[in-house]
């Protein structure tokens, strides 16, 4: 069975509705068919706080089938942080219980009248009180859920108090660091009086032919486990990136004022806190890498804390981005953020973006509450996520997101704000790297790297790999914009792939040659579903989902005025290997007319109507 | 079969590959091996140990629940099973389990079980 299941909060009803073929051919699932019901369900006069915005829950086609990595869940809603598109995914175990129990997506409508938890058990959906969960944070949600159904695998996702209380960049947490983290899903979710989703199926995804399914598997794991890629994973999960950054020079410092910090940064590789705080690993379902790791504090003001995680961008974020050199103290934002519900990149970049502003004097401690916001300080770090929650001192400004907070804050405070599209960057610096500098100019969540970014650059890779790879030569100079428009529209297309099928990124081709990629993506598809699908199929559908994002942005007023970079990225790299590195104007709109190109979209960057009849998609779906 | 329980990452990847191989199903309840969360990131691996000394197959009253000695391996004859349930609380370690009124425990997929093939942290051993 491949339901949807169309949840009204408001009436607290359930309309269930199996999965058209034809959708499923069109958009696979996960990020796929929740970017298509998005695009039906709102427009552009939808308020995102608002009952007629909807919250949809999409696990991918693969989520939850034997492969490497089928773990992931799309969230996807219009966002209350950018007013644009909101989508964010999750890995952990969510997505593949949900299948379990006959649901593949679910699209929550309305708002309830009262604090609800839904409990979904094999083809049921129940509304159930939540008043008892409103005043616990994410990790006591989860616990309370099991223990009062009186059984530990139980898979929950829930708001923490950010959500409730309406924070704009709320995320939505699962376990002790899984998160739908960016574009404010946690608000969405907030807004519907749903503090939580409970799931629990030990019903069976149907396969279409079981034993190729276990022949792809047992390959593609070989195929894996063999990668360079993955035993780095394995190692050090996505820190692996504060090394690299750091060392090559792109590393991002104080709010991108600098591209590396004039100090050597060497206490936040990511040995050292494997060495003084990792306890073990740990994991989402079928990956057998292991990325992620827990943790304990041993001494010091946090001694006993434990906790999931951190992941590079809250490392970055706090650290380089921050000034702050101190692994407790990232630990502890870390740890607090997870308990909230609040999105790390966010929370770190806006923290990034008001220490300038201190530092400036364009805000003084009248503003922050009497909160010092010097560059590095724990006490700011700590206080500020505190703020926020309590929505107090500038927490009170913060919580409404950076546009709001701008707004309120006044004296050309927005522009030394990073973002694109509403949404602000992340921590590290990659204006030296074309292709992902395009990838963030055009990202269609705003900045990000989930979406499109050629990793594959900083590699420097021959061109003949890369015409293998991906079908067309890639220059392997990262600062020529020859070429680039076909490595970010290959990316991302990869992407778009990955989030519908419900594959982890990090298990493909987006971080290393050796991972999955088309082919293997075919040959999954295939032996699980049944679906023939040749790789240039999979491009299409990639197209598909990725010009209907594009449809949703242009009807809210997105054309090529929005993508672009911040002014930052016109100035020149000023320390390390390649200082002196910047993007040009001229080369760099070219760059765009091209990619635009490629994409069928026209110089403004609107989908021409040739693109939308071959797409089946917009009015001539 | 051994198990190191603190490798387990509770990945299920170990399920998946059981219940397609058995059942012809992505159903994780039809597993031959169970992975059970203890805390966050913790996780019991309940598998059947082939002991020699088998207390299922000791008061098995059909005899459809044997330990064939030449294989050294354990064997359930399904026509045979009258479904009691008596292995199930009999097995010191929970490694056999129920399933819609079947009995079902591991075969060691005739001598090279999936389930370690794909256990990367090496929680499930066969030697």
């Amino acid at each position: 069975m491949s339901r949807i299941a169309y949840v009204n909060l408001t009436s607290e009803t359930v309309d269930i509705r199996e999965i058209p073929m034809e959708l499923r051919r069109n958009f696979l699932g996960g990020r796929g068919i929740n970017t298509h019901l998005l695009y039906e369900m709102v427009g552009e006069k939808t308020d995102p706080l608002g009952p007629e915005n909807v919250l949809i829950l999409g696990a991918g086609l693969l989520t939850g089938v034997a492969g490497i990595s089928n773990s992931r869940i799309n969230f996807s809603a219009k966002s209350p942080e950018t007013g644009l598109l909101g989508d964010s995914a999750m890995g952990g175990f969510f997505g593949a219980e949900l299948r379990y129990t006959g649901f593949d997506h679910l699209v929550l409508q309305g708002k309830a009248e009262r604090p609800l938890y839904l409990w979904i058990h094999d083809g049921t959906i129940e509304f159930r009180d939540a008043s008892s969960l409103s005043q616990l944070d994410t990790f006591q949600i989860q616990t309370r859920i099991r223990k009062d159904h009186g059984d530990p695998k139980i898979q929950v996702v829930c708001i923490g108090p950010a959500g409730r209380e309406g924070v704009a960049f709320s995320c939505i947490i699962h376990g002790l660091s899984h998160a739908a983290g960016r574009t404010g899903m946690g608000a969405v979710m907030g807004s519907k009086n749903l503090w939580a989703i409970a799931a629990r199926g030990t019903g069976a995804i149907r396969i279409h032919d079981s034993e190729k399914l276990l022949r792809v598997v047992e390959k593609q794991y070989e195929q894996v486990t063999r990668t360079k890629g993955f035993l780095a994973s394995s190692i050090y999960g996505t820190m692996i990136r504060l090394n690299n950054t750091r060392t090559q020079g792109y590393e991002g410092g104080l709010n991108h004022q600098f591209n590396m910090m004039e100090y050597g940064g060497e206490e936040l590789d990511a040995e050292v806190f494997i060495e003084k705080y990792e306890t073990r690993k740990a994991t989402c379902f079928g990956c057998p890498t292991a990325c992620k790791h827990m943790f304990n504090v041993p001494s010091g003001v946090y001694q006993g804390m434990e906790c999931e995680g951190p992941e590079y961008y809250g490392c970055g974020g706090w650290g380089s981005q921050c000034g702050c050199s101190s692994w407790e103290t990232i630990l502890e934002a870390w740890n607090l953020c997870a308990k909230y519900g609040l999105d790390v990149g966010s929370m770190t970049a806006y923290t990034a973006w008001l220490m300038e502003l201190y530092e400036k004097g364009i805000i003084t401690e009248e503003d922050t509450g009497g909160l010092s916001l010097e560059w590095g300080s724990s006490e700011a770090i700590i206080g500020l996520i505190q703020q926020v929650v309590e929505k107090r001192g500038m927490g009170k400004l913060l919580a409404q997101g950076w546009i709001e907070a701008a707004k309120a804050i006044g004296r050309n405070s927005a522009s030394y704000m990073d973002h694109v599209k509403g949404l602000s960057i992340e921590c590290d610096d990659v204006r030296g790297h074309r292709a992902q500098t395009l990838g963030l100019a055009v990202a269609s969540r705003g900045a990000c790297h989930l979406r499109n970014r050629y990793t594959l650059e900083e590699f420097s890779l021959p061109e003949e790999a890369t015409e293998r790879l991906t079908g067309r030569p890639i220059p392997r100079d990262p600062a020529t914009y020859e070429g680039k428009e076909w490595a970010c529209y290959w990316t991302e297309c990869l992407c778009s792939l990955a989030d519908a099928l419900g594959v982890c990124k990090f298990m493909t081709k987006w971080l290393s040659v050796g991972l999955l990629g088309f082919e293997e993506f075919v040959e999954s598809i295939e032996a699980a579903t049944g679906l023939k699908l040749s790789p240039d199929e999979l491009l299409e559908i990639a197209e598909r989902i990725y010009t209907t994002e594009r449809l949703f942005l242009v009807r809210e007023g997105i054309s090529r005025k929005d993508d672009g970079v911040p002014q930052k990225f016109f100035r020149p790299w000023t320390h390390g290997p390649k200082a002196g590195t910047k993007i040009e104007a001229e080369p760099f709109e070219r760059l765009l007319d091209r990619y635009y190109d490629l994409h069928g979209w026209d110089l403004n960057g609107i989908p021409r109507d040739e693109t939308l009849k071959r797409l089946k998609i917009g009015e001539s779906g | 079969m051994e198990v190191e329980q603190e490798r387990c990452t509770g990945c299920h990847l170990c399920e998946t590959v059981c219940s397609l191989s058995h059942e012809g199903k992505m159903n994780l309840t039809v597993s031959r091996i169970q992975i059970d969360p203890l805390s966050e990131s913790r996780y019991h691996p309940r598998v059947c140990l082939q002991c020699q000394k088998c207390p299922p197959s000791e008061v098995c009253p059909t005899r459809a629940f044997q330990w064939d000695k030449e294989t050294r391996v354990v064997r359930i004859i399904e026509d045979e099973c009258d479904e009691c349930g008596l292995c199930i609380s009999e097995c010191p370690f929970s490694a056999v389990f129920e399933k819609g009124g079947r009995i079902l425990v591991c075969d060691i997929c005739a001598g090279k079980p999936r389930c370690v093939e794909v256990c990367e942290k090496r929680a499930i051993i066969f030697a």
